[in-house]
């Protein structure tokens, strides 16, 4: 069982443990938010990445039926293999900027739980000063 | 003109189990995000989700598009195309799982443990592995089609 502790509420350290208790409390909202909105991105993610393959294969057949229409000269052979690169290029960009957008949950989520631990340890601290030394 | 009665050349395979596995793979993160948020099945995902993958595997297998894709475009870029495909989506995944068990455990909330479904990994890993052989089986076969 645990102790029950009574201070008067006129004593800056009381109102200081409030604060920092309702400010764990937000950034614990702030996870949980943080928590049900990772799965759905990674989803996007993955469905990003297939439109973008997809389109890739996509803008391919396109220029392969446009050497195959017309006379495979150097300039159409040269513009072929350049929108070829340009289109692999593009699916890399978008794809990897997806997945790179979701790594960078990471660090966010980071200081989100950087900040529960710091104004955990404040409450703490004002609990402890209180309990050690309480008001007159 | 498409002969639908011939075996399935090495690179219309890849993109056929690429595609495949990918799909698979997304509708059980959906899947799995559903039954979280069950008696509210769509709060986080939509019907759409569910829909646009198996319409996708209809029109692969009605248009035969595998094939299709696989007769236009030249092996090395579809092997490109789908190793980069199921390389970016499994470090997708690996990132959503490294982010969901990088939490303290003083901080779990028995929904954030829900989702510390590791199995998903394994899924993609298996998508990713079975691209890998097929793109091998690709580059060895010396049919073109």
């Amino acid at each position: 069982m645990g102790n029950c502790y009574i201070f008067p509420g006129d004593d800056a350290r009381v109102q200081r443990f409030i604060d920092k208790l309702e400010e764990r409390e937000k950034y614990l909202e702030e996870l949980e938010v943080k928590r049900n909105e990772l799965w759905p991105k990674i989803t996007d993610t993955i469905a990003t990445c297939l439109q973008s393959i997809g389109g890739g294969l996509g803008i391919g057949a396109t220029i392969v039926g446009i050497i195959a229409a017309v006379e495979p000269t150097q300039i159409v052979k040269t513009l072929a293999i350049g929108g070829a690169i340009v289109s692999v290029v593009g699916c890399v960009a978008i794809c990897g900027s997806s997945v790179a957008s979701t790594y960078s949950e990471g660090s966010e989520q980071q200081i989100i739980i950087e900040n529960i631990t710091d104004t955990t340890n404040a409450a703490i601290f004002e609990f402890l000063d209180l309990r050690d030394k309480p008001p007159e | 003109m498409i002969n639908m009665k011939e075996p399935l050349a090495p690179a219309a395979a890849l993109i056929r189990a690429t595609v495949w596995g990918q799909l698979v793979g997304y509708l059980a993160i959906v899947t799995m995000i559903g039954i979280e948020d069950a008696p509210d099945f769509f709060a986080r995902i939509n019907l759409w989700s569910f829909l646009w993958p198996p319409l996708i595997l209809l029109l692969m297998h009605l248009f035969q598009l595998d094939k299709g894709i696989a007769t236009l475009i030249p092996r090395v870029w579809i092997i490109t195309g789908m190793l980069l495909l199921s390389i970016f989506t499994f470090l997708a995944i690996v990132v959503g799982v490294w982010l969901s068990l990088n939490i303290p455990e003083s901080l779990i909330t028995p929904g954030w443990e829900y989702t510390q479904t590791t199995s998903i990994i394994a899924l993609y890993l298996c998508a990713l592995s079975i691209t890998i052989y097929f793109s091998i089986r690709t580059c060895r076969s010396s049919k073109e089609v």
